[in-house]
């Protein structure tokens, strides 16, 4: 029991990722099936739809954005700052930081990980080592995304009796632009709204949340 | 999971591309030896359809007014539940996946283009 009370946060958002995603799986090939019979096709099973590149398409489109949400977020709260928020750094506190503030070489401790000790490239990369796996994860689904979306692209100009296009090619549609764009929108605005509603809002018990009483002026503080 | 999308969708999997060329060919070769109940079982229920609809008569009478050319494939496309196979020196084929396997949805398509779909003979 304690080690789910300890873990509740990553196994709450596990299951709903899990519910969900099974979600999608069911509405989408109800959507697929419908669009099927519109154009005189038959239906697919559910075990065939979740094989298609529409299905692939949707999950990885999402998985993109969010996983660039996160690139974009750690990466720029290291250097950008928002005065009054949680969600920003102290004010006089922009940049990487020093090793002693960030227990890196010599200033590790018998607690601290043994990458943060070591130095040379271990140090480097384990300093770095949450936005390269970010990045890694976006670039890879961006990819996922791109090749999905090509072939239910092609897809569709078959279906139509229309000519089909090279991955390159798709790279530069409007198609896959659409698709990206609408995602990386909502990502970016979301971050931007969290960044400056917790300046004047609060959430008591949060650590997304300043102090409930804490000033409007007051940066870098958590609940 | 770009390779994990690579090997379950993106290209089409080799048993559909051999599936797809059967049924091209199986069609054009059919209306070649004047099989046209042969011909008709190659075709989805919406080209059947369509083709009874236009010529008026039977399929498998129907079917032998089709214009028709080529008769080997030259290449083969398959993208998710739909497929072309373009003939050697003659149309390009449409197909779409079934519940009775793979099944031809336009025949006797000439000229696709990336904006504009082509003209064909019959299509459903």
């Amino acid at each position: 029991m304690r080690f789910v009370r300890d873990n509740s946060l990553s196994i709450f958002f596990l299951a709903i990722f899990l519910a969900s995603l099974a979600g999608q799986a069911i509405a989408g090939h109800g959507a697929f099936n419908h669009d099927q019979l519109l154009h005189h096709g038959d239906a697919i099973s559910l075990g065939r739809y979740l094989t298609t590149s529409e299905f692939a398409a949707d999950v990885a489109e999402n998985w993109q954005s969010e996983y660039l949400q996160f690139t974009l977020y750690i990466v720029g709260t290291v250097w950008l700052l928002q005065r009054g928020s949680p969600e920003s750094k102290p004010l006089d506190q922009a940049g990487r930081e020093s090793d002693e503030d960030q227990k890196v070489g010599a200033h590790a401790d018998a607690r601290s990980p043994r990458w943060a000790r070591t130095g040379g490239l271990r140090t480097a990369l384990y300093e770095n080592s949450l936005l390269i796996v970010m990045t890694t994860i976006w670039l890879g689904s961006w990819l996922a995304q791109s090749i999905a979306g090509a072939s239910g692209y092609n897809a569709d100009q078959l279906d139509h009796q229309a000519a089909t296009v090279s991955w390159l090619d798709y790279l530069g549609s409007s198609d896959f632009w659409s698709r990206t764009l609408q995602n990386w929108q909502s990502e970016f605005l979301a971050v931007g709204s969290m960044a400056i509603l917790s300046v004047y809002l609060r959430q008591r018990g949060s650590p997304e949340s300043k102090p409930v009483g804490a000033p409007h002026d007051a940066t870098g503080v958590e609940g | 999971m770009a390779f994990a999308v690579l090997a379950l969708t993106g290209c089409g999997r080799s048993g559909d591309r051999a599936s797809v060329r059967t049924a091209a060919e199986g069609f054009y070769a059919a209306v070649g030896d004047h099989d046209g109940a042969r011909a008709c079982g190659w075709l989805s229920a919406g080209a059947r359809q369509a083709l009874e609809k236009d010529e008026s008569a039977p399929c498998a009478r129907a079917v032998e007014h089709l214009q028709l050319s080529g008769r080997r494939a030259r290449h083969v496309d398959v993208y998710s539940t739909e497929a072309a196979v373009a003939l050697r020196g003659g149309d390009t084929v449409y197909l779409e996946s079934t519940s009775h396997g793979w099944r031809i949805s336009a025949v006797g398509c000439r000229a696709p283009a990336y904006d504009k779909p082509a003209d064909c003979e019959l299509q459903s």
